[in-house]
């Protein structure tokens, strides 16, 4: 029995990156931490200003940066999908999932790429923007089923994407592997009308949310910057 | 039940080298050059040349794919990893550096392999004498190029690939091309110049260079000189093998998942 993944940022913790060479390194704080967040499984999203530190609080919970200072435990089975994240062109859809995944994983694979209409034979290359997308959206989801536990951080992965799929992979989101911790940095939040809690960052500050009342996240979101 | 592949990027990397196809025409090329290139040469005056003359064409192009396309593929593999951002993916899933280091260096050994392997071929298809002693001894001189052959281009492999993680291909491929370039050929223009210095430092230097020219055994197949005696294939195996582990520490304390 695997106990469910989490997320949690202690209070104190300070997010940002050091820049420049060994004798002559500069500290750029982005985000503070002043409450204690903890987040389990469900789906949470995180929208905030370009700018504010989303990408580095998401590569700092990946453990690709350290935090400047307190403590982040991530536990659980971790994929991280950077917004960079993508695929070689040269070679086709089938043969990206095949080096990945086989057995149910695989099938699982090619259901979700039939219900996003997304070919397995063309080579990736050859793909427009969303589809490309697509394809590391079916691959997180895939992972995220292998275990109980999974974390997944995911760096604005609906960009590109027509109306109807960034709808179908939101209740995707809502209906698959309930016990996987999503956390989504994403600015559709008038698409998404179930989640769990909301992040963002209000003059370097991160904020956590998880009851919006009657608002939508979009309301929610307004309010905190007002 | 087994279903999230291991070594994955293993599988990515030669699915992408495959799907390429310039790793066909490089098979292809190994055995081709060694039946025509000594058909090229007027080997009509003493026909008895053309089968050793086959083992140099077949080695020639082991060689010269180590100066030009396994580094090339290496550098361009490291650096197209990095830039995707796979490396980064799979580090922050909790793979270590030495072992996405070794997912890669994997997969371009096996082209690596595939070369020495061929070139094994020629020599005992193209090449092997008549006479069963003569047979016997061209056989375990084979075999000890292919050791030595390996001991020189695996570590040079993982170096283009390490560096093509932290920097352009280009640089990436022209490092170890240049340590080869040196190493194989530059024993006999810096060996009296550093090996005979009265200067210790000099002499260090030397010892430090690279001597890839101990792994080129073509002269003892054309002239058919027999196999290495046992201490001197022992001795240039461990010369090459401390060499190689150098340059392979090196390329892991390079080699950068970050994309």
């Amino acid at each position: 029995m695997h106990a469910e993944g989490f997320i949690q940022i202690s209070a104190g913790a300070r997010i940002g990156y050091t820049k420049g060479i060994l004798w002559n390194r500069r500290v750029h704080a982005l985000i503070d931490v002043e409450n204690e967040i903890r987040l389990g499984s469900g789906l949470h999203l995180m929208t905030a200003p370009n700018g504010s530190g989303k990408t580095t609080l998401l590569r700092t919970l990946a453990g690709l940066s350290q935090p400047l200072c307190g403590e982040v435990k991530v536990k659980g089975s971790l994929c991280y999908i950077a917004d960079e994240l993508c695929c070689d062109r040269e070679i086709n859809v089938g043969t990206f999932f095949k080096c990945w995944f086989s057995g149910k994983l695989m099938e699982r694979a090619n259901e979700l790429a039939d219900t996003l209409r997304l070919s397995l034979n063309t080579p990736i290359g050859k793909l427009s923007r969303g589809n490309r997308q697509k394809i590391l959206l079916i691959f997180a989801e895939v992972k995220a089923t292998q275990n109980r536990n999974s974390v997944l951080l995911m760096d604005e992965p609906l960009t590109g994407l027509d109306a109807v799929t960034r709808q179908q992979m939101i209740d995707l989101w809502l209906s698959a592997s309930p016990k996987t911790l999503r956390l989504v940095i994403t600015h559709e939040l008038e698409s998404i009308h179930e989640a769990n809690s909301l992040l963002t960052v209000v003059d370097g500050r991160l904020r956590h949310v998880g009851n919006r009342e009657d608002r939508t996240w979009l309301q929610t979101y307004h309010s905190l910057h007002s | 039940m087994k279903s999230l592949r291991t070594w994955p990027l293993f599988r990515l990397a030669i699915s992408g080298l495959v799907v390429r196809g310039s790793c066909w025409l490089l098979m292809f090329g190994a055995v081709f050059f060694a039946w025509v290139a000594p058909l090229l040469t007027p080997w009509q005056e003493n026909p008895q040349i053309l089968q050793p003359a086959r083992a140099q064409a077949a080695w020639f192009y082991s060689w010269m794919a180590l100066f030009t396309w396994l580094p090339f593929q290496a550098s361009a593999l490291g650096n197209r990893m990095r830039r995707e951002g796979m490396l980064e993916h799979q580090y922050a899933g909790g793979f270590g550096r030495l072992s996405l280091c070794m997912q890669l260096g994997a997969s371009i050994w096996i082209w690596m392999f595939i070369v020495v392997l061929l070139s094994v071929f020629c020599c005992l298809i193209f090449a092997l004498p008549k006479r069963p002693d003569e047979a016997h001894m061209w056989l375990i001189l084979v075999l000890q190029y292919a050791v030595v052959y390996m001991l020189t281009s695996a570590p040079l492999l993982m170096l283009a690939l390490s560096l093509g993680t932290i920097t352009h291909e280009i640089i990436a491929f022209l490092v170890p091309t240049g340590l080869l370039f040196i190493g194989f050929f530059g024993y006999s223009w810096l060996g009296p110049l550093f090996g005979g210095a009265d200067s210790t430092l000099l002499k260090s230097l030397w010892i430090a260079l690279p001597h890839y020219h101990l792994a080129d055994l073509t002269p003892r197949l054309v002239f058919k000189m027999g196999p290495l005696p046992f201490d001197s294939f022992m001795t240039t195996s461990v010369i090459l093998f401390v060499q190689g582990a150098s340059i392979n520490i090196i390329s892991l304390c390079l080699f950068r998942t970050r994309s």
